[in-house]
């Protein structure tokens, strides 16, 4: 008796305690609960924050956000549970090929953000009737739709509560796009199990051969899809509370004589899966009573497919569409989803075997991505009756005739207007790699680097925090006004961060705050998103495209006959050191890079190695010959005298080649102006090697801002700097007194250096952005030394027989400028060099300081025939524009 | 408490005399299935009126159920003690032949296909084993011995190993506690029980390592470590659903058939889930207290009985339901991890439904039959209630 109370005790507590957990959920925790589930019922959201413009001072668009009102069409609305076997089916089918083919599971996430082999995984371990959970890609709007059908989804044997949608939760981290990012929805099904293949195979020969007599009923199946559909009217799919879609002919292939463990298995029939799975069901009859409930099943055909390219065709087909081309363009899209939608399965296919037989090498790995970006775009595809297909890009563009098009529409289709925005390159590529690329952040972020995808998901992570923390308390929109304009920025999936370029440089100026949608039963919250500030380069537009044009004819060896790799011309005013060209070839159309042409990505990444992405202005080059003017000048500071005298063995030279500088034999006794002129090797190896030294040599470099990344510049400018020579130079080799060798140069700080010796040693210093100050930089060159090298330079266009002094440098007679030329060999075998010019103009009262430097240039090309007709380009150009200057030579033209 | 005090309370709960208490107990056998029935319509297609035909099956069941009981009380309690052994041999059998033969559904072989209705042996199995322990334990002498807390525990762990292989850990792990109380009722000593306890304790990351499978795994880290829940996000958001609604249930509720309509496997495993968000706080507390009387009432009857095995028995089978009970209550509550265990009664499985119908059955068959000693064979048993069975079979002779 004591031992049966006892236990009495213990079970009152224990009921007690049940009670008091109930009482504290529902009597006390109610409400928070309540909020919980309210919180995961209601869609909250950040809007991407808007990003502003980059222009020029002259006020063109180099790159902007513009609006864009498209117009969608969601195929998969009208037909919601095809949509979701479509899905399953491909992403089984798909992981399972993968596998296959590759040899490997591969953990590559599928659209959606299943990992095929999670997917795989479960599904072998479904032996019974496992939930298999799928992440589709539907929205939210489409799992409300798809919801009632759900049940319908469901093999006729299985128990239909186990069927659930709900919200599902992206991969951690996983750079999705942004259309999938909230509104991937999963969808669970139950499915029976699947036994072997060979069983199956055996099982189907045997139904087949004992229903209508073995291979005739595969002719007889495809003779009944192909013609004759004695078709009975089948309950149209109740769209949003409308009679959507119209009906749908059916087609008995096999009536309800089956069992259910036979109709699975034909079913399940490879050839019906591949070729007619879309179209063909398993449709239960069921007889009988509550004790002796039996069901048969028969397979039915139904011509779903072409019943939604009908609905499109006619919509397609309709007049009246506003203006012939808004209605030429609804048409054709509408075609091409028709067609996409018919080519579907067999593409699938092809699409596969060719992706994973060629595995084809990419060299670039940032065009490897957005290669890998195009690939997983038409995996999504696959997806498409549950996608949103662009019918009519960019509605606003037609006016009135879209408005027209709009109330036009007929009811009950699925058509959406959609709003989004679309970072514009209108400039194309004269200006691609300089003002760079801006692409929604979870994009941006780099899925290799497992640092970089850490801290993205932290923020992610953080963001989601911060979300569910805002929806729980009080007051949201104030606590959430108050939070975006606190650090660090709260970014959210779909904002834009420049990656490239101006783009990335200025990217905290440029971006703007983000918006809040809150849409919650009995509660809506819109805060729109805030812009940032516009960016003003001081680039001339006009000047900068014509030096691209210059520079991609010079690549192909126009007019010199050379053709060189990459090449680079800039261009700075002396007065204020505005950076009016920054022109650097190859480059890139953001445009079109980021609308994913493959084409176009192709095209780009098999010039990777010229590497189009950057802009080469910001990066080091072996001078050649222009870094003789560098030795100059340290001699000259260090008290040497311009008529200093060597005596040039010429070409006789044991170590080095140099020319014989117009003399029969070469050998002669040069002074600075005319070794300059003459661009004598021998000389200023004697200067470098013999009178400076490596120690004066490198401290005047540093002076000169040569060593290292030059910190003065500012950081848009500074994507690299050159080698600190007084870190990492040993000992000064005679090769690297003209340029050679280890020598590298940043171009803009020898743009600096010029301006320097043109301006009697005060330089400005170079900048991009129009709020920039203007500074002008003291370099320690006295005035009379540069008095020396700009005679000495105007002497080398002016004087037989200066480097850039033949005609076909372009610039002798015409122009009044002063250059260096500067020929650096990058391969003597193969006879490839870097061709430079740099100097100012006019030679008398400098306005312009330029640097031009073609890379690789073929075939022995040098300095001045191959660079010097594009200085005399971009000479010709500022001559037109300011005529006054006296850029030209009186008397010519 | 005192004693008297103690028994004032029993008699006020149980009303004083046996026949009450039987019938007390078949009403609150009563409410508990039409609560089921009410769940079960609730729980289907709102709009539907009342006999659809998921109702239909369950009113079914619970005629059978209910014929089971009948069934249960036309054999004299002493029947089941004399057929104890065979019985629980029968469910081993059962057992084992589920693993090879049984139906599977959702990669687990738990059920027989008997044509109509699927029957889970593990259900059986409960009973059987408190009819087996009640029997040896009563027949032991040594009560008290460690050897008899083996043989028992031998018997326990027979059926609980077979049923995790199933696997249906949940169902298993619904045998020891029955174990533990009879044990403890027949006079087992705490200090042996609480050995077991303990090596069940140690033994536990063993089992956990050699016994389980792999979703079995991840659904405990789940619940023990928040942080591990994407392991096992499926059962996590599940706990967390239930948790939801019932919270969101409040005092009375939102209304029948008003629920949320997408929390899984809403007709058993988380009815009560269902019972907290429809009928709020009233009809939560109105189920947990039901569930208590019918715990309390089979102590009662234990109590009162005079011999060992019926005690034993009532204690088992209270104890039996109880913890059943209070699992898939815990669960939906958020405080057990997800285990898919029935609520006995309302839910709508039907094997449950069955056999717990036929404990109630013993149950009443214990409070109605009057305890006879078996010094005295040659009276005549079964002339207790009519109309439920006075014709029993007579033993002894």
């Amino acid at each position: 008796m004591r031992r049966v109370r006892i236990i009495a005790i213990l079970g009152c507590a224990a009921f007690l305690f049940l009670m008091a957990r109930l009482a504290s959920l529902q009597l006390f925790g109610s409400a928070r609960l309540q909020a919980e589930a309210a919180l995961r019922d209601s869609d909250v959201r950040m809007l991407p924050a808007l990003r502003c413009a980059i222009k020029t001072s002259a006020g063109e668009i180099l790159a902007e956000d513009r609006h864009v009102i498209d117009l969608v069409i969601t195929a998969g609305a009208l037909y919601p549970d095809r949509a979701a076997c479509i899905l399953l089916a491909d992403q089984i089918d798909r992981a399972r090929r993968r596998a296959e083919v590759l040899g490997e599971p591969l953990h590559e996430p599928l659209p959606g953000g299943m990992d095929a082999q999670a997917l795989l995984d479960r599904w072998a371990r479904s032996a019974g009737r496992e939930c298999v959970r799928l992440a589709a890609d539907l929205t939210a709007a489409q799992a409300e739709r798809l919801r009632p059908h759900a049940l319908a989804l469901v093999p006729p044997g299985a128990k239909k509560s186990a069927v659930l949608l709900r919200l599902g939760k992206p991969l951690p981290g996983l750079p999705v796009p942004r259309e999938l990012w909230f509104d991937i929805t999963a969808l669970g099904m139950t499915l029976g199990a699947e036994p072997l293949w060979s069983d199956l195979l055996r099982a189907i020969t045997g139904s087949v051969a004992r229903l209508r007599g073995g291979a005739h009923f595969l002719a007889e199946l495809e003779e009944t899809l192909g013609g004759r559909p004695d078709g009975a009217a089948f309950p149209a799919i109740d769209y949003e509370g409308r009679r959507a879609c119209t009906v749908v002919k059916e087609a008995e292939i096999v009536p309800p004589i089956l069992s259910e463990d036979e109709g699975r298995r034909l079913l399940r029939h490879t050839d019906l899966r591949r070729r007619y799975f879309r179209g063909v069901q398993l449709r239960a009859k069921e007889e009988g009573g509550l004790f002796t409930l039996r069901r048969t099943y028969g397979v039915v055909f139904t011509r779903e497919r072409r019943d939604v390219c009908g609905r499109l065709q006619a919509l397609a087909g309709r007049e009246g569409f506003g203006s012939a081309a808004l209605s030429a363009e609804f048409r054709r899209n509408a075609q091409e989803i028709i067609a996409r939608m018919d080519a579907m399965p067999r593409r699938a296919d092809a699409f596969f075997r060719r992706k994973f037989e060629e595995k084809r090498p990419v060299r670039s790995p940032d065009i490897a991505w957005e290669l890998a970006e195009v690939w997983r775009a038409r995996y999504l595809e696959h997806a498409l009756f549950t996608r949103e297909q662009l019918l009519i890009a960019d509605l606003g563009a037609y006016g009135d005739d879209g408005v027209r098009l709009l109330e036009l529409l007929p009811a009950g289709v699925p058509i959406a207007v959609r709003s989004r925005y679309v970072r514009r390159y209108p400039q194309g590529e004269s200006v691609g790699s300089l003002v760079g690329l801006a692409r929604p952040w979870e994009l941006a972020v780099d899925a290799d680097s497992p640092e970089a995808l850490a801290a993205f998901q932290d923020e992610v992570r953080e963001h989601r925090d911060f979300l569910k923390e805002l929806r729980a308390g009080p007051d949201v929109a104030a606590r959430f006004s108050e939070r975006r304009r606190g650090a660090p920025p709260l970014r959210t999936p779909g904002d834009a961060v420049g990656i490239q370029g101006i783009e990335r440089d200025l990217d905290a100026r440029l971006r703007g705050l983000a918006g809040l949608q809150l849409a919650a039963p009995g509660e809506r919250i819109h805060i729109p998103p805030l812009a940032g500030n516009d960016a003003e380069l001081v680039i001339d537009l006009g000047f900068t495209r014509a030096m691209y044009g210059v520079l991609e004819d010079a690549a192909r060896g126009m007019p010199s006959g050379y053709a060189c790799r990459s090449g680079i011309a800039i261009v700075m005013d002396l007065e204020n050191g505005d950076l009016l060209c920054l022109a650097s070839y190859p480059s890139f159309d953001p445009d079109r890079y980021l609308s994913r042409d493959p084409r176009y990505l192709d095209r780009l990444a098999a010039r990777a190695k010229d590497a189009p992405l950057w802009n080469h202005c910001f990066f080091p080059v072996i001078p050649g010959s222009v870094f003789k003017l560098v030795v100059a000048g340290a001699f000259l500071e260090e008290g040497g005298s311009p008529g200093t005298a060597v005596y040039c063995k010429g070409r006789d030279h044991p170590d080095y080649h140099c020319p014989n500088h117009g003399l029969p034999d070469g050998d002669a006794a040069w002074n600075l102006h005319e070794a300059i002129k003459r661009s004598c090797n021998h000389y200023f190896v004697d200067l470098g090697t013999r009178r400076l030294g490596r120690d004066k040599l490198v401290g005047w470099m540093g002076r000169f801002g040569f060593n290292g990344a030059p910190a003065w510049l500012p950081p848009e400018l500074r994507r690299s700097g050159a080698p600190d020579y007084a870190a990492e130079l040993r000992d000064l080799r005679y090769y690297m007194c003209y340029g050679s060798g280890e020598i590298r140069v940043l171009p803009l700080v020898m743009l600096r250096f010029v301006a320097a010796i043109a301006r009697g040693g005060s330089a400005p210093r170079p900048r991009l952005r129009a709020d920039a100050p203007v500074v002008h930089d003291t370099l320690p060159l006295r005035p009379a030394s540069c008095e020396v090298l700009r005679k000495a330079m105007r002497a080398v266009v002016a004087e037989y027989p200066g480097t850039a002094h033949k005609p076909e440098c372009g610039l002798f007679p015409a122009f009044n400028a002063a250059v260096k030329t500067g020929t650096a060999e990058l391969d003597p075998r193969l006879g490839t060099n870097n061709a430079w010019i740099v100097g100012f103009a006019p030679h008398r009262a400098p306005r312009y300081a330029f640097v031009v430097c073609l890379e690789h240039v073929a075939r022995g090309g040098h300095g001045g025939e191959t660079a010097g007709p594009v200085a005399a380009a971009a000479l010709k150009y500022l001559d037109r524009a300011n005529p006054a200057l006296g850029l030209r030579a009186a008397g010519t033209q | 408490m005192t004693q008297g005090a103690s028994r004032r309370f029993t008699r006020l709960l149980a009303l004083g005399t046996p026949l009450y208490i039987a019938a007390a107990l078949l009403a609150v056998y009563a409410l508990l299935v039409l609560y089921g029935i009410v769940l079960v319509h609730a729980t289907g297609d709102p709009d539907e009126i009342f006999p659809t035909g998921e109702d239909l099956r369950h009113l079914v069941r619970v005629a059978c159920g209910v014929a089971c009981l009948a069934l249960s009380l036309a054999l004299h309690w002493r029947q089941y003690e004399r057929w104890g052994y065979a019985i629980y041999l029968a469910a081993l059998v059962g057992l084992a032949a589920v693993l090879v033969a049984g139906v599977e559904v959702r990669a687990a072989r738990r059920w027989f296909d008997l044509g109509i209705v699927r029957f889970q042996v593990s259900e059986l199995a409960k009973i059987a084993l408190v009819l087996a322990l009640a029997r040896y334990l009563k027949a032991t002498r040594e009560k008290e011995s460690l050897r008899t807390c083996a043989w028992a525990l031998v018997l326990t762990l027979a059926p609980a190993i077979l049923i995790a292989r199933e696997p249906d850990l949940g169902s298993s792990l619904m045998l020891p506690p029955v174990f533990f109380a009879m044990l403890f009722c027949a006079g087992g000593r705490a200090r042996h029980i609480a050995g077991i306890v303990l090596i069940g304790l140690l033994a536990t990351p063993i089992l956990f390592e050699v016994g389980l499978t792999d979703y079995q795994k991840r659904r405990v880290i789940g619940f023990v470590s928040r942080d591990a829940a994407e392991l096992d996000p499926d059962s996590v958001v599940q706990g967390e659903r239930s948790t939801e609604a019932i919270g969101a249930g409040g005092v009375l509720g939102k209304g029948l058939g008003q629920g949320d309509r997408q929390l899984p496997v809403r007709k058993s495993d988380f009815i009560f889930a269902v019972v907290g968000e429809e009928t709020g706080f009233a009809g939560g507390a109105l189920l947990i207290g039901l569930c208590a009387l019918l715990f309390f009432f089979s102590l009662d009857i234990a109590a009162r009985a005079n011999d060992l095995f019926a005690r034993l028995t009532c204690v088992g089978l209270g104890t039996a339901m109880f913890f059943q009970a209070f699992t898939n209550i815990a669960v939906a509550m958020g405080i057990l991890p997800v285990t898919g265990v029935n609520l006995p009664l309302v839910s709508q499985g039907g094997s449950s439904l069955l056999t717990t119908s036929f404990g109630i059955g013993i149950l009443v068959n214990i409070a109605v039959r009057p305890t006879r000693s078996l010094a005295r064979p040659s009276v005549p048993l079964g002339d207790g209630v009519p109309g439920l069975g006075g014709r029993g079979p007579r033993i002894g002779r």
